[in-house]
């Protein structure tokens, strides 16, 4: 093709830039301040912080320092972060403390990974409810905790081998995200067995907005909460101890 | 300017930095944020020109545009895989800058997402000649710069 354009840097807006920045993880976009003077700060205003290549091998004053050199007053709209990946010393506070860092800068996309190994919990019942955050991905995690404010914008849930100490956290978190349009919930466990029912001590609305749902614990998720899904898929794992 | 026709039952002229002019539909043109309030002023006479963007790049747009729709909601990431896979480095960062101009519906994070594949774990001297960056540091400062935060710099590709 004839280029009529040269792609040089300063056809690149800012903009386009930290857009780019935006989809790398936050080691390589923190790398580019050493291009020059304009890239210099451009990697605190790509809204995302990406902490998952297995290739990376920090501690958690990393998270902690990305975190506190962004300020509040940057948007922080999208925050992934993979324990025993390249984070290897972080405990529950510090994953509760970043993440309610995050919700506080207005996040909308939060996916995390921890380890079940690691017995680490995801302690829900500390975080900050939240009006922006839309899709929520979990992943081998324990949740020991009861979730208070909710997530009236969420869209999208992705529970992937999270283990519920009781029945009543599944509840509770569904509970505070009335809009929920797409659910996956693979592997699910809930520790104490107890299946639902409607003495339940607090009220499960039907989801409205459900449209898609792909489960493997069908037993986990009552079906009060999903009667109104469009597309519903049963994907059977393993055999739950009954 | 009072007998306009409507902009629904127009086609839509749009000029490209080469001097080519394609007509496409309003729902198209309409997808171009940056020229969605030219449409609305615009009647069959009308040539929008895009001084940012080659005639190389309009076609790929169009092709995005027009491609997505119909393909399947399963087959999405598959289209938009086969749309950048035969781009070479050079035409996917001319057509990021001229998607970024226009600010086309999801092919600006389709491009920043594909640019950002190229550059993921890359020296500064790679990501330097791929954008043709010019280090303006003295060696004093870039020293300093490195040395804040020297956990990024370990552990990248070979160039």
């Amino acid at each position: 093709m004839a280029e009529t354009v040269i792609n040089d840097i300063n056809n690149f807006s800012d903009d386009i830039l930290c857009h780019i920045l935006s989809f790398l993880p936050t080691k390589d976009a923190v790398a580019t301040s050493v291009l020059s003077k304009r890239f210099r700060p451009l990697w605190l205003f790509a809204p995302s912080i990406n902490f998952t290549q297995p290739n990376e091998d920090i501690g958690s004053w990393v998270v902690y320092s990305v975190m506190r050199m962004r300020g509040l007053k940057l948007p922080l709209k999208r925050f992934c972060l993979k324990i025993n990946g390249p984070i290897y010393d972080a405990d529950s506070f510090d994953i509760s403390t970043w993440v309610n860092g995050a919700i506080q800068r207005g996040l909308e996309n939060l996916d995390l990974s921890l380890s079940l190994s690691l017995d680490i919990n995801f302690p829900l019942g500390n975080i900050l409810g939240s009006k922006t955050l839309m899709v929520l991905k979990l992943n081998k995690l324990k949740v020991d905790n009861v979730f208070i404010d909710g997530f009236p914008c969420l869209k999208t849930m992705h529970l992937d081998d999270v283990v519920f100490k009781e029945h009543r956290h599944l509840m509770h978190l569904l509970s505070g995200c009335p809009n929920l349009e797409e659910l996956h919930a693979v592997k699910p466990v809930v520790e104490d067995g107890y299946t639902f029912n409607h003495d339940e001590e607090f009220e499960v609305q039907s989801l409205q907005n459900l449209v898609t749902v792909r489960v493997s614990m069908a037993d986990c998720i009552p079906m009060e909460c999903i009667r109104q899904v469009k597309f519903l898929g049963f994907k059977e794992v393993y055999h739950h101890h009954h | 300017m009072a007998e306009k026709a409507s902009p629904s039952s127009n086609s839509i002229s749009l000029k490209t930095v080469d001097g080519k002019i394609f007509k496409v539909s309003p729902a198209i043109a309409n997808q171009m944020l940056t020229i969605q309030p030219l449409i609305k002023d615009s009647d069959s006479s009308t040539i929008i020109s895009l001084p940012d963007v080659a005639a190389f790049h309009l076609t790929k747009i169009i092709e995005y545009l027009e491609g997505k729709p119909a393909a399947a909601p399963s087959a999405v990431d598959a289209f938009e895989a086969q749309f950048v896979k035969d781009l070479s480095p050079e035409e996917l960062k001319g057509l990021l800058i001229a998607v970024g101009y226009l600010k086309v519906n999801g092919l600006v994070d389709l491009m920043a997402n594909t640019v950002a594949k190229l550059i993921e774990n890359k020296s500064v001297e790679y990501v330097r000649k791929f954008f043709g960056v010019v280090n303006d540091f003295t060696p004093a400062e870039e020293a300093k710069c490195r040395q804040e935060h020297a956990w990024a710099f370990d552990g990248v590709d070979e160039d």
